[in-house]
């Protein structure tokens, strides 16, 4: 056998196990649009945190992080630390977010904000944002399922029938399972992936260099610059670490699809007690950075540095370590990606069609839109992945900081009553249209602090101060204030 | 859809109503865990510049990913206080 069939025959097992192991859990229930979209919010301390940890840790991490460890160097610290503090901030805003969602019955996050402000234009409006920003990471995740494929292949498989391929199959799978399959999947993707982070990270340094002492020892001889910050760049110093590990910590759970699965949990408790030991977690990821620091060394002068992890696995390892290695990195693209799917079709289906085009629509017709548009988004994203243009990188990179800019809303709006529908309006306005003219226009980072952090000190600025100065709501206003969500709850006239 | 129909609209615009200032706002996490939440802040994020240089080696690893890596590490522990300072404010009041 050739080693690029047995390498990628291993890495379809792989993910062949993954679907069959989702889909199997998800048949046997039904899949009502509460079930589909939060799982019933029955998910206990276990499969939440592989949920969570299964969105979290994306192709990003895998293929990301050891890629900017080759061609960036220092910076890439900055992924550690703000994963570390994100799991910080969701231990005091996610648990009383749950308990909204678990009485108010809230889906999604834009159901937060049209309830919070009594504002279903409001709600729209954040979803809309929120799909905008997740295209082009749905689409990044593609991307790198095409590059897994093709390289375990050893480029017999192009990218764009790999992609082919897996967006049908990721389409079937959102269709069917629903978030439970999704959760399922986390769980073989999860050990696999620790498996493999542990396997190559402790194993590509011993193997050129016996061990990841003498491999750093080595690489702080030769290029001690790489390993501080900026290294390799211009402009990624201490201001723009301290900024963008804030902004990315800040809005890491503003994310609609990380927001909206915190709703799955079992209570309130499971997701605190999940934010005390998430960081643990994130030591996986130095493993990572140990083979993009060694790719470095062993093999420079690639093209694009998200080809350096794959490129040193194969040349240090048997060809089916490189399939098990791609069957793990394949499943890190899917979970992920299915979530995305999942969540945008929601929020398209349930926050912006159902609420200003079709009021009386049930909650069994939002579920079969909402699988209606999870084919029509997979089509829109295969196109946007095969004919990838520059335009989607940059939408990429306002997606980080664009939402972000929801935190004011959702904080403000947990723990600040005069937190206002117009407040938070102007707010986000202020803060995408900031961020996006300073994005856009390549002044990111500006005056070596991240963009996406200026947007927001000015959104919370603008969020207070329209607040303060809109006409307090009062109790009688919150009969208008749970109206509009009268479609989730049955309705008993209020008098 | 189990717990769903048991939310009464009036049920739940009475339990809004007496929540907090006739408000849908929660309770703020109290000044001890917040202030325990600033301590990872601090040593992960604030401190780069007093951290991020090569030497001196800590366990084979340059210090800037040693010291980040430890403290990781050292962030559920303070996590796990601010746990327990938050189970003990909520245990007064409603089990969730």
């Amino acid at each position: 056998m050739k080693p690029g069939t047995l390498a990628l025959t291993i890495t379809v097992a792989i993910v062949a196990i993954g679907a069959l192991l989702g889909l199997s859990a998800a048949f046997r229930r039904k899949t009502d649009l509460e079930e589909w979209s939060v799982g019933g919010r029955g998910f206990g301390p276990i499969l939440i945190y592989l949920l969570m940890a299964g969105e979290i840790y994306t192709t990003f991490s895998f293929l990301g992080v050891s890629g900017w460890a080759y061609s960036r160097g220092g910076p890439t610290l900055y992924i550690l630390a703000y994963l570390t503090l994100a799991f910080v901030v969701s231990f005091f805003v996610l648990p009383p977010l749950w308990v909204l969602g678990r009485k108010h019955g809230l889906q999604t996050q834009a159901d937060y904000f049209a309830l919070r402000y009594g504002n279903k234009y409001l709600g729209a409006f954040v979803g809309l944002l929120g799909i905008l920003f997740m295209i082009p990471y749905l689409q990044l995740q593609l991307t790198g399922l095409g590059i897994i494929v093709s390289a375990t292949s050893f480029d017999a498989v192009g990218r764009t029938p790999a992609i082919a391929v897996s967006v049908a199959l990721l389409t079937i799978f959102v269709f069917a399972g629903g978030i439970r399959a999704v959760a399922r999947v986390s769980v073989l993707k999860d050990l696999l992936i620790l498996f493999a982070a542990l396997a190559i990270g402790v194993g590509v340094p011993n193997i050129h260099y016996g061990g990841i002492g003498p491999m750093f020892t080595e690489l702080a001889k030769l290029h001690p610059a790489h390993l501080t910050m900026p290294g390799a760049t211009a402009n990624l110093g201490h201001a723009w670490y301290v900024s963008t590990v804030l902004l990315a910590s800040l809005g890491c759970y503003m994310w609609p699809h990380a927001f909206g699965a915190s709703f799955t949990a079992k209570s309130a408790r499971t997701l605190r007690r999940n934010a005390v030991i998430m960081p643990f977690y994130g030591i996986f990821l130095a493993f990572v950075l140990f083979v993009g620091f060694t790719a470095a060394l062993v093999v420079p002068g690639l093209a694009n540095g998200d080809l350096a992890l794959l490129t040193v696995v194969r040349q240090s390892f048997p060809p089916w370590v490189l399939g098990f290695i791609g069957g793990a990195g394949a499943l890190t693209a899917i979970v992920p990606a299915s979530i995305l799917l999942l969540t945008s079709a929601t929020l398209f289906s349930k926050n912006f069609i159902r609420p200003l085009f079709a009021e009386n629509m049930a909650d069994h017709q939002i579920a079969r839109l909402a699988r209606v548009i999870v084919v029509m988004l997979s089509i829109v994203c295969l196109y946007l992945a095969v004919s990838s243009s520059a335009s989607l990188v940059s939408l990429l990179l306002l997606g980080y900081a664009g939402v972000t800019q929801f935190f004011p809303g959702v904080v403000l709006g947990l723990f600040w009553q005069r937190a206002s529908a117009q407040g938070v309006f102007w707010g986000i306005l202020t803060g995408e249209t900031t961020a996006a003219f300073l994005i856009l226009t390549n002044r990111d980072p500006f005056h070596g602090c991240s963009a996406g952090i200026i947007a927001l000190c000015l959104n919370f600025l603008v969020t207070f101060s329209v607040s303060m100065s809109s006409v307090p709501v009062n109790a009688e206003s919150d009969v208008n204030r749970f109206s509009s969500l009268e479609n989730e709850i049955p309705v008993v006239p209020v008098n | 859809m189990g717990r769903r129909h048991l939310l009464r609209p009036l049920d739940w615009l009475h339990d809004a109503l007496i929540f907090e200032n006739n408000l849908v706002t929660s309770k703020p996490p109290s000044f001890v865990s917040l202030f325990l939440a600033l301590i990872p802040f601090t040593t992960i994020c604030f401190t780069v510049s007093l951290w991020d240089r090569v030497y001196p080696f800590v366990f084979g690893l340059p210090f800037n990913l040693a010291w980040l890596l430890g403290s990781i590490v050292a962030t559920p522990l303070f996590m796990w206080f601010a746990y327990r300072v938050e189970s003990k404010r909520d245990g007064k009041e409603t089990e969730q």
